[in-house]
């Protein structure tokens, strides 16, 4: 016969915290995540969603599964509207991270994202506005995405932002309009919004990749006729001869680069003499980067034009022996580019 | 049971405090075992009915000599007594106490106690056991690490080819605006030298027309003197007055009376010969219109004769119709 044996039934079990983001299993995971995103009733929740979201987005059948449940109109409405500081910063995060993959890129720029996010690059924060770069950055690595980009008006945007940007973030905006400025209709629109000054305004800045970005993006609008004659009259190429002898090698190519642009024209190569430029061309020569001498090697091409350039030229010792040997060093792109300086150094009239 | 079913009066229905020790007396205890032994023999029968030859065997009947006997196994043994020991204690409550909480319902044991226990080994080797479940974990993870290192490195290479490409073709791009503003260069350069070329031609031909409308006038202006006097001396400049006078006031006068009475004989002349054509005239006139008249009576009467002529052919036909129309009405007329 039993006994009385005191015992107490045990308690309920400890609910799971509800800032806790728990994986759901199989086809509900991403479902689940940008459920927890979008609600709007548990602030701790969302933001621990978005950093999953981040963290979920290396994987690409995530980051498929996220965009086929429409994460991307989710992630810009948190971007820009949210009043919570660190959702925003989540968000534009999770942008960047799903504008890496292409279907997050293909879902970017079908649900116009570009669009939507442009007030995000005036956002307070600057790692908001760090993010929606990255983003945009990501998404110009497609044609597609350059003309979202170009048609959503961020041409003139980014020049403004070129000239205010903070400095720690303002070598992006430059990025992104070296991408934007690759369309025909961008390159317009930036030119009639001053892009040269701004670019030039920012050839001296403190920060190596702003220079780079600001050079890089100069060299590129003065294949612009217009833009040649702006640079030339905003006195750029002093600046940019003095460029050539900074210590970073993506500075030195840029400025090159620029020069190759602007000295096109006989203006651009009576304003490079006097600068002083030629004797510094030379001794790039010499770098051990490619991509720099490539830059001086075309520099050179389009300098030899000056009569005084050619003079100097071919009185130095270190120019066409240097050329030579550029020549026999088997790189067929730079033997090619070296051959055609020479010729031009070499010309007699 | 009762024939009236009447639990007052049923033994097995507890009667009085439940909370005591109940107090099993011997008679209830055999009762008992009875009971158990009858349930279990029923239970085995039930389990053979059924078909299983699953039954647990029996206890086997004791040894010649022996006795088996119950007692309890139980984990809390208890002194069965038919008289609990009584005790008299007194209690009051307070008047004024509140009443104590009611105590936990601690719900009363039921089921039956079953323990096991797993000694070391039964189960599994941990250590061997965990092994494939780490090799599983930890390559899924350095999997996973690899892929996405992989993929870092495929984007950045990627991106290094995206600017090798950016490179290559902004050369190209110079290279190219280089050669069209060569050719730019070249075009103006040659209509520069055009235009001077054109220019020098220009200064040539002026030059030449000057040089011969020079030659020209020289030889030109060299016999002007003389050929202005001689030019003078045949315009009548340097005249003779008395030859002058005669030549245009004399000769003119004596000319036009000359020419005064020339024109009245003239006149005489032309009248005459007007009147002697007048005259002519109208006998030439006259000659034609009897001719003509002669003419138009010679065809008067010719027309007359000819119409005569016609009127008796045609008769002479009318009176042969006429007969030959009688001879075939009547045929034997004519026989």
């Amino acid at each position: 016969m039993a006994t009385p044996q005191p015992h107490e039934a045990k308690g309920m079990p400890i609910l799971v915290q509800e800032e806790k983001v728990v994986e759901a299993f199989g086809a509900l995971k991403c479902p689940k995540l940008i459920a927890q995103i979008s609600q709007e009733n548990n602030t701790v929740l969302r933001n621990n969603a978005l950093k999953v979201l981040c963290e979920e987005l290396r994987n690409p059948y995530s980051a498929s599964g996220v965009t086929n449940v429409g994460a991307v109109p989710v992630l810009t409405s948190l971007t820009t509207k949210s009043e919570d500081k660190n959702t925003r910063e989540n968000a534009s995060k999770a942008l960047a991270a799903i504008a890496v993959d292409s279907n997050g890129r293909a879902s970017m720029i079908k649900e116009d994202a570009p669009g939507q996010v442009l007030s995000a690059i005036s956002d307070s924060s600057p790692v908001v506005r760090s993010n929606v770069y990255e983003a945009l950055q990501s998404l110009s690595c497609v044609r597609a995405g350059v003309s979202a980009l170009v048609a959503a008006g961020y041409a003139p945007a980014l020049v403004a932002k070129a000239k205010s940007e903070a400095d720690d973030v303002r070598h992006q905006p430059l990025q992104l309009l070296l991408a934007c400025i690759k369309n025909d209709e961008g390159l317009t629109q930036a030119l009639d919004s001053e892009a040269v000054s701004a670019c030039i305004g920012n050839l001296e800045h403190k920060s190596t990749l702003v220079r780079t970005a600001a050079a890089g993006c100069l060299g590129y609008l003065a294949f612009a006729d217009s833009a040649k004659i702006a640079a030339i009259q905003e006195d750029a190429v002093p600046l940019l001869g003095s460029m050539l002898e900074d210590s970073f090698w993506k500075v030195r190519a840029a400025a090159a680069g620029a020069l190759m642009s602007i000295i096109q024209t006989d203006a651009g190569k009576k304003a490079l003499v006097p600068a002083g430029a030629v004797p510094k061309l030379i001794k790039l020569l010499k770098d051990p980067n490619d991509l720099v001498k490539i830059n001086v090697l075309k520099t050179i091409a389009c300098a030899a034009v000056h009569p005084d350039a050619r003079k100097e030229m071919r009185e130095s010792s270190d120019c066409l022996p240097v050329v030579h040997q550029i020549m026999d060093a088997g790189d067929e792109l730079l033997s090619k580019h070296a051959k055609i300086a020479r010729e031009a150094v070499l010309w007699q009239p | 049971m009762s024939a009236t079913n009447n639990i007052m009066f049923d033994a097995r229905v507890v009667r009085g405090n439940t909370y005591a020790a109940q107090v099993v007396t011997q008679e209830q205890q055999r009762q008992q075992q009875v009971y158990n032994r009858n349930e279990a023999a029923r239970q085995q029968r039930m389990e053979q009915r059924r078909g299983g030859g699953g039954g647990r065997a029996g206890t086997p009947e004791p040894v010649a000599g022996r006795r088996h006997l119950e007692v309890q196994t139980e984990t809390f043994l208890e002194e069965l007594t038919d008289r609990p020991a009584e005790a008299s204690i007194e209690t009051q409550t307070e008047a004024f106490l509140d009443r104590p909480p009611s105590p936990l319902f601690v719900p009363a044991k039921n089921g039956v106690d079953v323990e096991t226990q797993i000694g070391a080994g039964d189960l599994f080797d941990f250590d061997l056991e965990v092994g494939p479940i780490l090799d599983v974990l930890v390559g899924k993870t350095l999997e996973v690490a690899m892929l996405e290192l992989m993929e870092e490195e495929e984007l950045s290479a990627i991106r290094s080819q995206q600017e090798k490409f950016e490179m290559m073709r902004a050369a190209e791009l110079a290279e190219v605006q280089r050669l069209e503003y060569e050719a730019k260069r070249k075009f103006a350069e040659k209509q520069r030298r055009k235009k001077q070329e054109r220019e020098f031609r220009e200064a040539q031909d002026d030059l030449q027309e000057k040089v011969a409308a020079q030659a020209f006038a020289k030889k030109y202006l060299g016999d002007l003197h003389e050929q202005v006097f001689d030019s003078l001396g045949e315009a009548g400049h340097f005249y003779d007055p008395v030859r002058r006078e005669v030549g245009e006031i004399f000769l003119p006068w004596l000319m036009g009376a000359v020419s005064t009475e020339l024109a009245g004989v003239k006149t005489a002349y032309q009248a005459a010969d007007d009147v002697i054509r007048a005259t002519l005239g109208r006998a030439v006139e006259q000659k034609k219109a009897a001719e003509a008249a002669y003419v138009a009576e010679q065809q008067r009467l010719a027309d007359e004769a000819e119409a005569k002529r016609k009127a008796d052919e045609e008769a002479e036909a009318k009176r042969k119709a006429d007969e030959e129309a009688a001879a075939a009405e009547d045929p034997d007329a004519g026989n």
